[in-house]
């Protein structure tokens, strides 16, 4: 953490001290904006509390910056829902992330590059990532061509409880895995209230990729699940975007395909409207619906010998399934605040939502509520 | 699909919108990036209860709810 500090500082330095202007040339400041956010999510047998924070600079030379700050306390009513035993546990997850960003000016285009990593620590289980990105803008930024490659390591440990009740983490032989993504994505404006962006993502997954905890029932046996070593995603989505300068609407639709090396097939159509309500406040609306096909070494039990199923696996989101998921959210810019003392507030942005998912796995319905300061600076 | 693709890439040689005219994008409404991070957390609890996941960035794995 005090190095993930001090790179924070040296990038915040070098991002503001850089001599030639850019991004903000006409008073030559350090922009940003600072978040606060709390996360909540609640179902049957999980619950989660996440706050977090995040820092976003832009320097007037075309550097950026970003850092970011999670904590997860999930309470479970096992270590992985859907597993035998039911025994209350709760696991605290940190998570920091850092990046940084520069855009070269090319004339007729602009070139962004940029560089981010992550950690993400629980007590049993550790990821380290990390991406390269870059943007290429071209048409006065009509046109944005962007390219992503993102590497993930997981190591993945199991609790045991010892005979004096204390629980302990173990190393359980080689369960590490590896994670590359390749994405694409093209974003082209289109007219003034219209822009669109599709994209395609390819996941190679390798290793450990089942749940430490999760067991299954093999005829009259329960043995810990088993998954391939290997896994391959394809990801297509698309996002069209439309203003309606009458009513002050903002119109999003998105769509995403998928399909992977172990039958899963899923579709997810979801549409949002932004509704300015008067003149500081707005109103959001969030219909998603996801709808995937059943892995293929996926059963509630299974049949035969041990050694007759070579992968196991009772996880519901292995199982086919559909959701509907509907939200809500409200966003106010305290301009209110103006020529008070808590003026520096004024250009601040607060935000609630609600959102319900109603799924037929076996997980079932499930809240998601956010609550959020955004304050531009 | 290429008629599609095709179409996307004659239509982007033909379009301009000078930056002054895209007032409208830069509102609100029309800009979303601005709930990145309220967004990386609803795409978190997805990739944790679903099979799919990836398109917007995540690679999968990054905790411990395979």
């Amino acid at each position: 953490m005090r190095f993930a500090l001090s790179a924070l500082i040296l990038v915040t330095a070098w991002t503001a001290a850089t001599p030639d202007a850019r991004a903000d040339e006409s008073s030559g400041t350090v922009t940003g904006t600072v978040e606060v956010l709390g996360n909540y999510y609640w179902e049957r047998s999980t619950r989660v509390v996440a706050p977090s924070v995040a820092l976003t600079l832009e320097g007037p030379n075309g550097g950026s910056v970003h850092a970011g700050y999670l904590v997860d306390s999930i309470t479970s009513a096992s270590q992985a829902a859907g597993v035998i035993e039911d025994v209350r546990f709760t696991e605290i997850r940190h998570q920091g992330t850092l990046g940084g960003g520069y855009e070269f000016d090319l004339g007729d285009m602009q070139l962004q590059l940029g560089i981010s990593g992550r950690v993400s620590r629980e007590p049993d289980y550790l990821s380290v990532g990390g991406s390269l990105s870059a943007a290429l803008s071209l048409a006065q930024r009509t046109t944005i061509f962007r390219l992503n490659l993102g590497y993930v390591h997981d190591e993945v440990r199991r609790f045991t409880t010892t005979s004096d009740g204390r629980m302990e983490s173990l190393t359980f032989g080689k369960r590490n895995f590896d994670a590359l993504a390749l994405s694409v994505s093209w974003e082209q404006i289109l007219s003034p209230t219209t822009y669109i962006e599709v994209g395609y993502q390819y996941g190679y997954l390798e290793g450990y990729l089942a749940n430490s905890y999760r067991q299954v029932r093999v005829a009259s046996f329960f043995v810990d699940e088993e998954h391939p070593g290997v896994r391959r995603r394809h990801t297509g989505i698309a996002h069209l975007s439309h203003f309606v300068r009458r009513t002050g609407t903002g119109l999003h639709l998105f769509y995403r395909a998928y399909l992977d090396s172990w039958d899963i097939g899923a579709l997810t159509p979801e549409a949002r409207i932004y509704q300015q309500v008067s003149r500081f406040a707005q109103l959001r609306v969030r219909y998603r619906y996801y709808r995937q096909t059943r892995s293929f070494f996926y059963e509630e039990e299974y049949e035969g010998t041990v050694e007759e199923n070579e992968f196991v696996t009772n996880d519901p989101k292995m199982s086919a399934f559909h959701s509907h998921l509907l939200g809500f959210q409200f966003g106010l810019q305290m301009a209110f605040l103006e020529r008070t003392a808590l003026d520096v507030f004024r250009r601040a942005w607060l935000d609630l939502s609600f959102e319900y998912l109603w799924q037929t796995s076996r997980f079932g319905n499930a809240v998601i509520a956010q609550a959020g300061v955004r304050v531009p600076f | 699909m290429k008629r599609f693709v095709l179409a996307l890439t004659l239509l982007a040689g033909c379009v301009s919108v000078a930056p002054y005219e895209r007032e409208a994008l830069a509102r609100p409404q029309s800009d979303i990036t601005s709930e990145a991070q309220a967004a990386e957390f609803r795409s978190h609890v997805h990739d944790s209860r679903e099979g799919a996941t990836g398109g917007l960035g995540s690679t999968g794995g990054g905790c411990g709810c395979n």
